[in-house]
This record gives structure tokens, C-alpha cells and sequence, in this order.
């Protein structure tokens, strides 16, 4: 069965989506997010890397300060965080 | 008028102030940008405005609401693609004018028609929505059921291209509307066992998922990767030639009044009346070829009908209760959240409230003149040059931080994802998503009218029908659900005769 090329990039954005959700718990908040600011533009073939990555960032900035800084809003915890704490 | 003054001043503030002018700011910037619309940006923003002071979640709501109908001009003029539903019949006349070289003053139109008609329909608000209120003073529970049923109907037929699949719709959000606790019984219902749903579920959370997925998954099926270049962006202030606005004065006002007209009713939305006006503008000119080939009335008609829209939409809500579309419904729930209940008594007990969102719907209306000039307009449409691929994953984050906020509840993400990808295949099959978030708000209220209604005739159900308005309100809902039905049969007829 031939499945057009905008049905593959909707199930590949769905499935990228639940995996984000999935993981949003496990993998705390900004770092599940940043993650998914650079994996799904690449899934859905998008190919410049720094350009993703600067968009990434911004927007990760301006979500902390909003939501944590300004609203001060608890969202899932830095799994790398308490990974440091317990390192150190 | 001591209402309006003393709201003002509390308007007048710090807090709803900046609230406004950064949110109408912000409304013009989704609804410039395709993919965004203001449903989703207002279902976003609520569950962060929880701990705020109401006047300025208000005022946030309707900055975005008045801001993203504007917004939606901007591409719809530069590039044929209306930003939000509302500005598709922005783009007949508009387009044609970008084309010859005037897309500045296309755009200048459109921000004037916009604001003059939002402040036409805030105007109406301010005058009926009082008067209104007064007649549910009359209201009892028999007639709180009906006006529900009322509402969840004429949605349902009016909303989508199939009054079936508007009802199925409606119905849906009925039955999501009764999980969880009873509230009169104490029963549990629909929970499996579960207790995260012994709550229900929560509206914000499944409108995010239905409001927000939908559109996010669309436009990872467009995979535009590049954005626009600079040249498609070009822009030149130009000023009005003399007697120029004077010419647009009588389309304004038959716009205004079209678009105010289908606010009230419930079900129609801004698209319809930017259709409304604009036929109606082309059917009064002298000239209606000239539509369709960039005359600045059409656009004027257009931009100025869907403003017109948003004040008007409110009526209803903030008088009866009932909300006429979902931003009505956002509206709404932002005030429950706050511990309010619409109706005659809002007016009553919170005047501040009710007459300061209304003050802000004006406001934000005469803002658009003043951040929607070239200027601002020339910033926002750089914003289409960022590839939507990079939309997709932003607007994500953002639901996901919006849900998890509400409660703070993991599973709440996943109820969203569902409900998200439920309204993405209800949406491929022309199932309209509006009617299912008006039954799970109008459904717990039909629902606890009918039982106190039943409770007060001691079960006589015959009750429900006697008194004279509820009588009424009963015909009204039989005759918007035969009407296309009737319809439909005729029509059936007329082709078996052919």
C-alpha cells in the first residue's frame, strides 16, 4: 500500500509526539524538550542543524523565563540534574 | 454608565493594561502565522492565567482574540493564505491588491476595518449584554435545561457541513461530560475503577489535545521547510488619499452590524460572517465586477465583518450563559475557574468583572489602529519566513507545558495526546470539533437544571414543558434540529423528480 508522502510525515510528527510525551516525565522537562526541538524538525527532513539549534535554544529561554522564572510554574524535574547531584 | 466608568478604572491598571497590549501583539502574530489560530493560542494561555487576577486573564483573552481576527489578514493579503477560517474571504480582494502593488494599503484597510469593527461590536456588547441578562431573571432550572439544549443544538447544526455529524459531535462531549463524580448522588461514573478520572476530565486539557494537535499535525504534513524569502515581504507605508475612508464608511457599517447579527446566534463563527459582508458589499456596489480583482471595499467588508464577530460572540455567554462558539467557551471557563458563574447575578455581584472584559474588548479593538500600522505589520510578516517544521515541535512544548501545569498530573499529558489525535481523525472526517467542548460545558449544566427542575416538580416531567419560556426555548430547539432536516428532504425530493 503506498502511503503519500504528508500521511508518513503526520504518523511520523504522532509518533515523535507520544514519544515526547512519554518521556517528558522520566527525562524532566527542558531536557526532553530540547530534545524534541532538534529531533523532530530532522525527522520531517529538515537538514540545517545550527539553525534548529539556535531556534532550540531561544525558545527553551524563553520558556524557562516565562514559566520558571516568572510564573514559577514546577514542571517535571532534570533527570540529568539529580544525576550530577547524586555524582557529586 | 457608572457600570462602565468604574470598571474602567480598574481597567485603566498596570496589570490589565500590558496584559492587553501584549496580547493584542501577540493575537496578531498567530493569527498572521498559518497553522496558529486563536482557540488554541487562548487554550494554551489559560491554564497559566489560574493565579492571576481575572481582569487580566480577561484581558489577555481578548487582546488575542481581537489581535489574531487582524492577524489573519496580514498572509491572507500578502500571499493568499488566510491566516486563521475568518480571513479567507480577505483574500478575494486582497491578493488581487498585493498583486497590482498596494499591499500596504490593503493592509491599512484591514487593520482600520478590523479595529472599527471590533469597536462596533464591542459597543453592542456593552448595550445588549446588560439588557439581557435581566431577562434570566425569570429563568428557573427548566428553562437553564432548555437554553442548554439550545445551545448544544443550534452548535452542533449550524457549526460543521453535516448537522448529523455536529450532533454526533455534541453528544460526544455530552457523555465526556458526565465521567467522573455525580455531583447530586455522590456516584462515580465512567471511571473503570480509575481515580484520575474520578474528577472527569479536565475541559482545559482535552480542548488543548482537540484545539492544538490537530493543526500541529497538519502542518507537519505541509513540511515547509523553508519559509518565505524576504522579496514576497515587501512593504510601503501609504497614507489615505482624501475622501478614501469616507468611501469605506457605509461598508463598514452594514459589515459591522452583518457581523454583529451573526455573533449573537450561536454556532456561526467569524468566517461566516466575513462571507456574509463581503457578498453583501458586492451586492451593493455599484459595480460588482470590480470584486474579486482587489476593490479595497471587499477587504474592508471582509476584515470588518470578522471583527465584528468577536464582541458580539459574548453576548450570549456573559448574559445567559450559553457560549455561542469556543472562544465564548474559553471565556466561560476562564470565569468558573475564578469561582464565577455567568448569568444575571455576574452582572450583579461582579460589575468590575463583567464590564471590565467588556471595556477590554473595546480597548484591545482601538489598540489594533494603533500596533497593526506598517510598521508593526512589516515585523510580523518576517515571522513567516521561520520554517513551519520548526512550529511543529514549539507548539508541542507548549501544550505539554500548559496541561502539566493544570494539576501537575502526567496522565492529564497523555489525555491530551488522545484527544489530540481523536479531533485530528474527527476533523479528516468532517466531524466539527466546537460542538464536542460546548457538551461537556453545556451537558453538567442541562443535566443539573433538568434534576433540580424534576426535584422541584416532585418528578413531573410535563413541568419541564408548561411555563412559557421554557415552552418557547422548547419549539426554538425543535425547529433549529428540523430545519435541516426539512431541508435535506426537499432536496431529496427535488433530485428524485429530476
Amino acid at each position: 500500500m503506498a502511503i503519500g508522502i504528508s500521511t508518513a510525515q503526520m504518523i511520523i510528527a504522532a509518533v515523535i509526539a507520544t514519544i515526547y510525551v512519554a518521556l517528558v516525565v522520566p527525562l524532566g522537562f527542558y531536557t526532553a524538550s530540547f530534545l524534541l526541538m532538534l529531533a523532530l524538525p530532522m525527522a520531517l527532513g529538515f537538514r540545517q542543524l545550527v539553525y534548529a539549534l539556535i531556534v532550540a535554544l531561544v525558545f527553551m529561554v524563553l520558556i524557562y523565563l516565562v514559566f520558571s522564572v516568572l510564573l514559577e510554574k514546577p514542571l517535571p524535574r532534570e533527570a540529568l540534574l539529580s544525576l550530577f547531584a547524586a555524582g557529586a | 454608565m457608572e457600570f462602565y466608568t468604574n470598571a474602567l478604572a480598574h481597567v485603566l491598571s498596570f496589570g490589565p493594561l500590558t496584559a492587553m497590549i501584549g496580547a493584542t501583539l501577540l493575537g496578531v502574530f498567530i493569527g498572521a502565522l498559518p497553522g496558529l489560530n486563536p482557540v488554541m493560542a487562548i487554550a494554551l494561555l489559560l491554564p497559566l492565567t489560574y493565579s492571576m487576577d481575572p481582569l487580566v486573564a480577561l484581558a489577555m483573552v481578548a487582546g488575542i482574540y481581537n489581535g489574531s481576527m487582524y492577524g489573519g489578514a496580514i498572509p491572507a493579503i500578502l500571499l493568499r493564505i488566510p491566516g486563521t477560517p475568518a480571513s479567507i474571504a480577505t483574500t478575494f480582494d486582497g491578493f488581487p491588491m498585493a498583486d497590482k502593488g498596494e499591499a500596504a494599503k490593503a493592509l491599512k484597510i484591514a487593520c482600520w476595518s478590523s479595529a472599527v469593527g471590533g469597536i462596533a461590536s464591542a459597543i453592542a456588547l456593552m448595550t445588549v449584554g446588560p439588557l439581557l441578562a435581566r431577562v434570566t431573571l425569570f429563568f428557573g432550572p427548566a428553562e437553564y435545561f432548555w437554553i442548554a439544549i439550545f445551545g448544544m443544538a443550534s452548535v452542533g447544526v449550524m457549526v460543521g457541513s453535516d448537522p448529523v455529524k455536529g450532533i454526533m459531535a455534541a453528544v460526544l462531549g455530552l457523555l465526556i461530560g458526565t465521567l467522573g463524580i455525580d455531583n447530586l448522588s455522590g456516584q462515580a461514573r465512567f471511571t473503570f475503577g480509575r481515580t484520575w478520572l474520578l474528577g472527569g476530565l479536565d475541559l482545559i486539557v482535552v480542548l488543548v489535545g482537540l484545539y492544538a494537535l490537530p493543526p500541529v499535525l497538519q502542518l507537519a504534513e505541509k513540511t515547509d521547510l523553508k519559509g518565505l524569502s524576504a522579496a514576497q515581504l515587501k512593504l510601503t507605508n501609504v497614507p489615505f488619499k482624501h475622501g478614501e475612508v469616507r468611501g469605506l464608511i457605509p461598508t463598514w457599517i452594514r459589515a459591522s452590524g452583518i457581523g454583529i447579527g451573526v455573533g449573537i446566534l450561536p454556532g456561526a463563527g467569524g468566517n461566516i460572517a466575513a462571507f456574509l459582508s463581503y457578498n453583501a458589499a458586492k451586492n451593493a456596489s455599484d459595480d460588482p465586477s470590480s470584486f474579486g480583482k482587489g476593490n479595497p471595499q471587499g477587504v474592508a467588508a471582509a476584515e470588518c465583518g470578522n471583527n465584528a464577530d468577536n464582541a458580539a460572540s459574548m453576548i450570549p455567554a456573559l448574559s445567559l450563559g450559553i457560549p455561542g462558539n469556543v472562544v465564548a467557551a474559553l471565556v466561560l471557563s476562564a470565569l468558573t475557574i475564578h469561582g464565577l458563574q455567568p448569568g444575571p447575578q455576574l452582572f450583579h455581584q461582579n460589575p468590575v468583572l463583567v464590564g471590565g472584559f467588556m471595556m477590554e474588548m473595546l480597548l484591545t479593538s482601538v489598540l489594533i489602529f494603533a500596533l497593526g500600522g506598517a510598521v508593526a505589520t512589516r515585523v510580523f510578516a518576517q515571522f513567516q519566513r521561520l520554517p513551519g517544521v520548526l512550529l511543529v515541535p514549539s507548539i508541542l512544548i507548549l501544550m505539554c507545558v500548559g496541561v502539566y501545569v493544570i494539576n501537575g498530573r502526567p496522565v492529564d499529558l497523555w489525555v491530551m495526546l488522545a484527544a489530540g489525535l481523536a479531533g485530528y481523525f474527527l476533523e479528516k472526517v468532517n466531524v466539527p470539533l466546537a460542538p464536542i467542548i460546548l457538551g461537556m460545558i453545556l451537558g453538567p449544566m442541562a443535566e443539573q437544571s433538568v434534576r433540580r427542575a424534576l426535584l422541584i416538580s416532585r418528578g413531573d416531567a410535563t413541568e419541564l414543558l408548561t411555563r412559557p419560556i421554557s415552552a418557547a426555548l422548547a419549539l426554538a430547539t425543535l425547529l433549529v434540529i428540523a430545519w435541516p432536516i426539512a431541508k435535506a428532504m426537499r432536496r431529496r425530493r427535488g433530485t428524485k423528480a429530476a
